[in-house]
This record gives C-alpha cells, sequence and structure tokens, in this order.
C-alpha cells in the first residue's frame, strides 16, 4: 500500500513538472521573441551608413570640385602666355594633359573601397570649356571707367554675363561726404533684380570700413570691416570682408545672367580682380561679348585677359548601393 | 468506534488513516486546478506581453526605415542638384521584407498645399502607421507611388525632374 501511494504522488508531481515545464518554455520563447527583435532594431538601426545612403558619392563629388578648382586655377596662372588667334587654346591643351592623372589618382583612391569613382572629359570635347575673361585692376587707383576724362564713375564693366572670384581691396575712401563706392548686379532675365554693395568708411576718426548690401533697393544686411586706417579686402566667393565672415556676402546671390556695374567708382581707390564668363547661357558669347572692357582697351590701370571661366566634367560613382552619372561644371567661386 | 471512545480521546487509527486518504485526493485536485489556472494565466499574460512588445518593436522598425527611406531621399535629391542633370542616378536600399513578422509597404503623398511629401511606412495591414515628412531642394517633387518593403531603390528621373521610390 505504501509503495502503491508513492507512486500515485510521484505521478502527480510528474504532471506538476510537466505543467511548470509548459509554462517555463513559453516563457522563454516569448523572451527570445521580444530579444531577437529588439536585436533586429539595433541592427537595423546599426545598418545605416552614409556611404549606404550615398553621401560617399556627394562629399567625393565635393573632393573632386576642390580638385578640379584647384586645377583650373593652376591652369589659369601657369598658361596665359599664348595670344595668338585662339587665346584660350593653351589652357584647352593644359586641360587634356592634366585630366587623365588626375582622374587616374581619384580612381586609385577608391578603388580598395569597393567603388569606383570616375572623372573623365565630355564626349564632345568643346563642352569641356567655358571660357572667360580676367579683369584686373593690380595697381592702386580710382574705380572710375579706364581712360575717361574728366573721370566717368558710373559705368558697366562686365555685360550681361556671370563672373566669379570677385575680390576687392579698398585703399581709402576718398570723400566720406560724397556717394559710397557700389558695385552693382543688374539681373538682366524678364524681373530680374538689382543688388548692390555698398562699401564706405564710418565718417569718424575711429571708424571702420563698412559694407551694405541692398536687393532691389532696400537694405537687407551690413558687416562692419576693419578700422577705415587699413586696407579693406573684400572675397565675395569666401563672403569675407576685412578677412572676417560677412553674412551680407553669403546672400548675395544674383541670378545670371547680370550686368556688373560700378557706381561712383570715382570715390574710392584700391584693387579688384574678377573673371567673367565670355559665353551667354545658350553657350555662345553674347553682344557685346562680356567684359565691355576688352583686352585692346585696357585704359588706366584696368585690364583684362582670356582664362578659363570653368571646366566641365563627367562624373561617375558607383558602389554597391549607389549609381551616380552626372556632367559637373567647375567655376569656383561664382556668384 | 463508538462515542464514548471518542469523548474519552480514543481514536481508531484506521479511521484517521481514511480521513487522510480522502484529503489527499481532493488537495491534488485543487493543485491541479489552480496549476492549470495558474498555466492558463501565465500563457494568456505572457501572449499579450509578447504581442504588446511585438507591436512595438514592429513601430520601432517602421521608424528606422522610414528615417532610412526619407535620408536616402534627400541624399539622391542632393545629388541631383547639378549645373546639367545627371545622366544616371538611383541608390538602392535592402531594407527587411517583414518587420517582427509582419509585410509592410512605403507609401509617398504630395501635399498639394506645399512643396513637402510625406513618407509613410505602414504594415500592409494598416494596423501600424509611421509618417516622415520630406521637403525638396533640388528635384520637383516625389512621384506619389506605393511599394512593398525589402529592397527599394530611389531613382532621379530627368524627364519630369522628380524622385521615383520603386521595388528594386
Amino acid at each position: 500500500m505504501v509503495t502503491g501511494g508513492r507512486r500515485v504522488c510521484v505521478g502527480r508531481r510528474g504532471q506538476l513538472l510537466l505543467a511548470g515545464a509548459f509554462v517555463l518554455a513559453v516563457g522563454i520563447i516569448g523572451l527570445t521573441f521580444v530579444l531577437n527583435t529588439s536585436v533586429q532594431t539595433d541592427s537595423l538601426a546599426e545598418s545605416e551608413t552614409g556611404v549606404a545612403r550615398g553621401s560617399g558619392a556627394l562629399s567625393m563629388r565635393g573632393a573632386v570640385r576642390a580638385d578640379l578648382g584647384d586645377f583650373l586655377d593652376t591652369v589659369n596662372q601657369q598658361y596665359g602666355e599664348d595670344t595668338g588667334s585662339d587665346p584660350w587654346e593653351n589652357y584647352r591643351d593644359a586641360y587634356r594633359d592634366g585630366l587623365p592623372p588626375l582622374a587616374r589618382g581619384v580612381r586609385d583612391h577608391h578603388a580598395g573601397g569597393g567603388r569606383l569613382v570616375n572623372v573623365s572629359a565630355p564626349a564632345t570635347l568643346g563642352t569641356a570649356f567655358d571660357d572667360g575673361y580676367r579683369v584686373t585692376q593690380d595697381s592702386t587707383d580710382s574705380f572710375a571707367e579706364p581712360g575717361t576724362s574728366p573721370p566717368v564713375d558710373d559705368w558697366r564693366v562686365v555685360s550681361a554675363s556671370t563672373v566669379r572670384n570677385v575680390t576687392f581691396t579698398f585703399d581709402r575712401e576718398l570723400s566720406p561726404s560724397n556717394p559710397a563706392f557700389r558695385v552693382v548686379f543688374d539681373e538682366t532675365g524678364p524681373g530680374g533684380t538689382t543688388w548692390a554693395l555698398e562699401v564706405y568708411e564710418q565718417p569718424t576718426a575711429s571708424g571702420n570700413w563698412e559694407l551694405q548690401l541692398y536687393v532691389g533697393g532696400s537694405p537687407v544686411d551690413s558687416c562692419t570691416g576693419p578700422p577705415r586706417s587699413e586696407r579693406a579686402r573684400l572675397d565675395v566667393a569666401a563672403a569675407q570682408f576685412g578677412n572676417e565672415y560677412c553674412s551680407a556676402l553669403d546672400r548675395l546671390e544674383p541670378a545670371g545672367p547680370y550686368n556688373v556695374g560700378f557706381r561712383n567708382g570715382d570715390n574710392v581707390r584700391g584693387q579688384f580682380w574678377l573673371i567673367v564668363d565670355r559665353q551667354g547661357p545658350d553657350g555662345t558669347p553674347p553682344s557685346p561679348t562680356p567684359p565691355v572692357l576688352s583686352p585692346q582697351i585696357g585704359g588706366g590701370s584696368t585690364a583684362s585677359e582670356p582664362v578659363l571661366y570653368g571646366l566641365q566634367v563627367t562624373y561617375s560613382y558607383h558602389s554597391s548601393t549607389v549609381d551616380y552619372e552626372a556632367p559637373l561644371v567647375i567655376a569656383p567661386g561664382e556668384v | 468506534m463508538s462515542g464514548s471512545d471518542r469523548r474519552n480521546g480514543h481514536v481508531d487509527p484506521s479511521a484517521r488513516v481514511g480521513e487522510r486518504a480522502v484529503s489527499s485526493a481532493v488537495s491534488y485536485s485543487f493543485i491541479i486546478i489552480i496549476t492549470l489556472t495558474l498555466t492558463a494565466g501565465l500563457v494568456v499574460g505572457t501572449d499579450a506581453l509578447v504581442e504588446d512588445q511585438r507591436q512595438q518593436v514592429v513601430t520601432d522598425q517602421l521608424d528606422v526605415v522610414g528615417q532610412q527611406m526619407v535620408a536616402t531621399i534627400e541624399t539622391t535629391d542632393r545629388l541631383s542638384a547639378t549645373a546639367n542633370s545627371p545622366d544616371s542616378l538611383a541608390i538602392t536600399r535592402d531594407f527587411p521584407q517583414q518587420l517582427a513578422g509582419s509585410a509592410y509597404q512605403i507609401r509617398v503623398v504630395n501635399d498639394p498645399s506645399a512643396t513637402d511629401s510625406t513618407v509613410y511606412v505602414e504594415t500592409v495591414d494598416g494596423d501600424i502607421s509611421i509618417a516622415v515628412r520630406v521637403r525638396l531642394r533640388s528635384a520637383s517633387g516625389i512621384r506619389e507611388t506605393e511599394v512593398a518593403g525589402g529592397e527599394t531603390r530611389v531613382r532621379y528621373d530627368p524627364v519630369s525632374d522628380e524622385l521615383v521610390i520603386e521595388d528594386a
């Protein structure tokens, strides 16, 4: 009897153990499921990388732009001797010679990362170049129209085009009581807006240079430059006035094509440099060919010379997730 | 056992054994019933907990997919910002086919009163949906579409100047 009773107890205990094991199994399965899905959420979030999203193509495009911009500057500085029937031929030769090694460097640099990055000249070589002129006033002089007597201080420097690398250095303002010097960007398109940069000295002994941006005749932003006793450098592309950041220059965004003119140019002395696009929006030089100043005229201290305004290349980036090919126009510092 | 014996405190041992046997059977029955009840309650409770957690996980994963989708759209938009239209531009993302066992879809709806678009990532049964707004800077818009989860491609269409989302 006692032995039979124990058997009954053991049987019941077995059922209890079975039920307990079942509960434990359900709990473990549920916990595993929850933990697994949580881990999967983490993995999904962590799988987001810039390379997968395509930001590698973006950053590489920026690097290629910067490299080609430097290349363009070098070409413009080193190949300006030719003044023959096609003054841009030397630049084109330099571009043709210089682009393949640059493209090879880009390709090799990214080949190890499983990405194919390439830079090539367009199939039609005629579209690879954008001819231009560099207009300069290298010596310190007034900004009145060159070769005019009495000086004409309201004049057009560039006609219906776009400009880049616009840089001024202001030596001094001749008369703070006279109207201030202005650089005017007059959009030539329908309903075009007039943008103007006004530069002047504060009329006090300890005053500073001041810059004011006008859009459509209304002042919208201003910057204070260095003391008036010092020269003031204005770099539009870098948005700097007196080597300090100037928000007004960042907001200068005229839509090309536009005329560039000086107002009250006789009231300030200094130097300036800018590069003008020779071609119009349709790819042909407009009439009159910009700039207004021709290389032969070059009166006063102002002169112009042929340079390359821009380059066009085909940029391609291929990875496991990104397929990208686009023409890039390289014109660093374009306004 | 007589009444005089009980009064005198004498108890028949065989009678005590019989009473204990009946008590054990009832106890075991109660134990089994209670155990089953607790087990059933635990299973039902765990199931509800797991279901809640699953819903939360699905919501989180939809959110992650939505953010990644919008980030991809914005990158494609930035890549399309060139002076001349890109010859080819496509970014392919390998999203999961299902999220915690739930099939899902990606839907784009343009806001007619604004330049924004809204990307909805939602389960197929419509129980859970998340929305992420996106504003383009270069392309003119995103084509309204609906694609199933999984490998998805964001492509730039130079003809219509639109971004197109499609199954890869």
